[in-house]
């Protein structure tokens, strides 16, 4: 390999490693969920981020988390919401995005996933690979409501769980 | 006015006086705690025949004004679990265990915070009454949360319309 290859390389390399550190700035600035405390870096594909009009900001593990803080701050309106792509992780609009309810992965703080894509094509491949079914973001956000109930007392019963075996493993 | 007389208006009256004490009581407890919602900002006192009272298994004690409010509650401490969880009867409005009581989804009476009403009763009798003379259907606290939970997208959208939205009163003159 010559310099001019080598150097050609290591821009490339360098390129995207700062594109890659640009698209997770939210998660640098707000590394864990607000509700409930989950590493955003961990979630990437999963992370969702809420610019209100007052400017003020949420950042959030999944759209279970954002679903609360939206029922939470009834008397702010969202100037943008944000999600993370589920292939690139990379910040998309979550009205444009095409979304997949369902299918064989796990959802994060929900039985129910809820996933994003930037492109169509990639959501129906997920689909194809994973089963689920296409959403718009407003169908998202319902779902994510109807499955707080379960999903709010599994949550509940798996940390109580796990203190009690914190406690039992302390003896 | 003779002695006698007076003396049953005096007792009638310290009896009324008495009674309104105790009618008043409630409002001692938890609405001194919490008198407005912590996640709406309503009035506990105006909304006592809905209102909730929830106590965690850490000490922290929230007062809401509606089972739209305390699932939102719910939902946003999942690293708590609820040790109690109170509700105004709709009659009395004395505070009740929630999941002991007999609870109406619906009906003609608006609900609180939402488009169909949740309202718990400490006796079936009145809850049958309530059924009878404004709809609606019977159920657990289980089934009234699971109703709040799945009305929950509709009911915040137009929560966030109302708040947001200016009325008359907030336009320029």
């Amino acid at each position: 390999m010559n310099r001019g290859t080598l150097s050609a390389v290591l821009v490339a390399c360098m390129l995207c490693v700062a594109g890659w550190a640009l698209a997770q700035e939210d998660v640098h600035k707000s590394p864990s969920c607000v509700y409930c405390g989950m590493d955003r870096g961990t979630f990437s594909h999963s992370r969702m981020l809420v610019t209100y009009d007052d400017g003020s900001t949420m950042a959030a593990c999944s759209i279970h988390c954002l679903a609360v803080d939206l029922a939470v701050h009834i008397d702010k309106t969202p100037r943008s919401i944000e999600v993370g792509d589920f292939n690139s992780k990379a910040l998309v609009d979550a009205e444009k995005a095409f979304w997949v309810i369902g299918g064989n992965k796990p959802g994060v703080m929900s039985k129910q996933a809820k996933w994003a894509f930037a492109k169509k094509e990639e959501a129906e491949q997920f689909v194809k690979e994973n089963g689920g079914t296409l959403a718009t973001f407003d169908e998202a956000m319902k779902a994510a409501y109807e499955s707080m109930y379960t999903d709010t007392k599994m949550i509940r019963e798996r940390r109580k769980m796990k203190k009690m075996q914190g406690a039992a493993g302390h003896q | 006015m003779n002695k006698k007389t007076l003396t049953a208006v005096l007792t009638v009256c310290l009896l009324f006086l008495a009674g309104l004490a105790q009618a008043q009581a409630w409002i001692q407890e938890d609405v001194k705690i919490a008198p407005t919602c912590i996640h709406c900002g309503m009035d506990r006192i105006k909304y006592a025949h809905s209102r909730m009272f929830v106590t965690y298994d850490d000490g922290r004690k929230v007062g809401v004004c509606s089972l739209h409010c305390l699932a939102i509650d719910l939902a946003a401490n999942v690293g708590r679990t609820p040790v109690a969880i109170e509700a105004g009867d709709y009659i009395s409005r004395k505070l009740i265990d929630a999941e002991t009581a007999f609870w109406v989804i619906g009906g003609s009476k608006p609900g609180v915070m939402t488009k169909v009403g949740k309202w718990a009763f400490a006796s079936k009798v009145y809850a049958d009454k309530f059924i009878r003379e404004r709809g609606g259907v019977l159920a657990t606290f289980d089934e009234a949360l699971k109703a709040a939970y799945d009305s929950l997208h509709e009911d915040t959208t137009a929560a966030r319309e109302r708040k947001t939205t200016p009325t008359k009163e907030d336009a320029p003159k």
